[in-house]
């Protein structure tokens, strides 16, 4: 998170000053495409750009703190990930391919990365394993930083189902975990 | 940036070791929240812990190859001589540049300012305005079965120190992209004036600032507290995919995930 510099780099940012804009850029888009990895898989590096380019034509009018900012533009980028995937059921078929690999191969299991080395894609990994509800409230609140009311606004969803898919799905984790033979 | 309700923060964590259960919910809050799992907590919540810090772990550098274009959309959206930009602008300037100018032509007929883009286009207005309309808004250029039918008047041209500035500086980048002369237009010649020189034109508008932003052509989220007027209710249907690449490169840039409550 920025924090108390937000207001200031966002007033900048919408005034022109590029090297704001950039700053937070890079504090968001990694998490955007993260998210987008886990609920879309491939293309989240292109949906995460189109989000930053409808972010960028309406950045002048935006008004709001930073969780705002943030919830914001997951909201753009999960309608995006929607219109990517009815795209998709519409004409070409799913492939399912490494979640970020340039080369596009396959690599074993992400239970075995996950036991070599609990890196960030095998966490990835992990959590694009869960039932998709349960994986987007996963990803909205520890990777977005979004509480649990701004993530049931970007969902559309109850704050109470938020709560309980967000513990659900962090249980199911853990029998993953275990089933994967990974221990501290 | 509020990190969540019911935050358990610092609180220890009270219950006896032996009635703790292996998912005890305040512990999963404190994990959602941002925060990592207590010292005493059961070692299924350190272990979802573990998992939830590689989550957020400080970002790799392929998830920051695309600022470049984001950059580049942010400079053709808030740039000087972007054409997206200077054609929400054309209406503006339009009416500073030409205004005058059509009050001094006394066309034949009545045009009104608020018309004049569309007579531009249609090639309605007296050659002297069409042929600046050409040069500025890539106008057709004034036919010549079109003549002036009242006498002309000479034209002032906008304040290039006054609110018709910007638009000025506008028109000036987008003609100087495009290699078109402007010398001859008026208020390109009071632009100069006003600059100290033509020369000096560059600097010059390189101070004026933007004027507010009034644009209604975003299709984005727009509620003034920054809530999304568009929230999505579909639900993606496909099977997450499977990852099982590693990072390309070293982490470069943290994810905001705090370290301590």
């Amino acid at each position: 998170m920025i924090g108390p510099d937000f207001d200031r780099l966002l007033a900048a940012a919408q005034n022109g000053d590029e090297p704001a804009f950039e700053a937070l850029w890079r504090e968001v888009n990694p998490s955007l495409v993260r998210y987008l990895r886990v609920v879309c898989g491939q293309a989240a590096e292109d949906l995460a750009a189109e989000t930053w380019i409808g972010a960028i034509r309406g950045l002048r009018r935006f008004r709001g703190d930073e969780s705002a900012w943030r919830g914001w533009l997951f909201t753009m980028a999960r309608r995006r990930a929607v219109d990517e995937v009815r795209r998709r059921a519409r004409g070409a078929p799913i492939v399912t391919t490494d979640v970020g690999s340039d080369d596009g191969v396959p690599v074993a299991d992400s239970a075995d990365e996950a036991l070599t080395n609990l890196d960030t894609r095998a966490a990835l990994a992990m959590v694009a394993q869960l039932p998709h509800m349960q994986a987007e409230v996963v990803m909205l609140r520890v990777v977005a930083g979004l509480d649990v009311e701004r993530v049931a606004a970007v969902l559309g969803r109850s704050p109470g189902s938020i709560r309980v898919a967000a513990h659900r799905g962090l249980k199911t984790l853990a029998r993953l975990l275990a089933e994967a033979g990974v221990t501290q | 940036m509020s990190h969540g309700d019911d935050l358990p923060g610092d609180m220890p964590n009270l219950r006896p070791k032996h009635e703790q259960t292996a998912f005890d919910e305040d512990g999963l809050e404190r994990l959602l929240s941002g925060y990592p799992p207590l010292p005493d907590a059961p070692a299924e919540t350190r272990l979802v812990g573990e998992l939830l810090t590689a989550l957020s772990a400080p970002a790799a550098g392929d998830e920051l190859r695309g600022s470049a274009s984001a950059l580049r959309a942010y400079r053709a959206r808030f740039g000087m001589s972007t054409h997206p930009r200077l054609r929400r602008l054309r209406p503006a300037v339009l009416t500073s540049l030409f205004a005058t100018k059509l009050l001094a032509a006394s066309a034949a007929g009545a045009v009104a300012v608020g018309g004049l883009a569309a007579a531009a286009f249609s090639s309605s207005l007296p050659d002297t305005a069409q042929n600046v309309a050409h040069h500025l808004i890539d106008a057709p250029p004034a036919s010549h079965s079109h003549k002036d039918s009242g006498k002309t008047g000479t034209p002032v041209g906008p304040d290039p120190t006054g609110s018709a500035g910007f638009g000025l500086c506008n028109a000036y980048a987008h003609a100087k992209v495009h290699g078109k002369s402007v010398d001859h237009s008026v208020a390109f010649q009071n632009l100069a004036t006003a600059a100290g020189g033509a020369a000096n034109i560059d600097a010059f508008c390189a101070k004026i600032p933007h004027p507010s932003d009034s644009a209604t052509e975003s299709n984005e989220p727009s509620d003034g507290a920054g809530k999304p007027s568009d929230v999505p209710h579909g639900k993606p249907t496909t099977v997450p995919p499977h990852a099982t690449g590693r990072p390309s490169s070293e982490p470069t840039h943290s994810t905001g995930r705090p370290s301590q409550p």
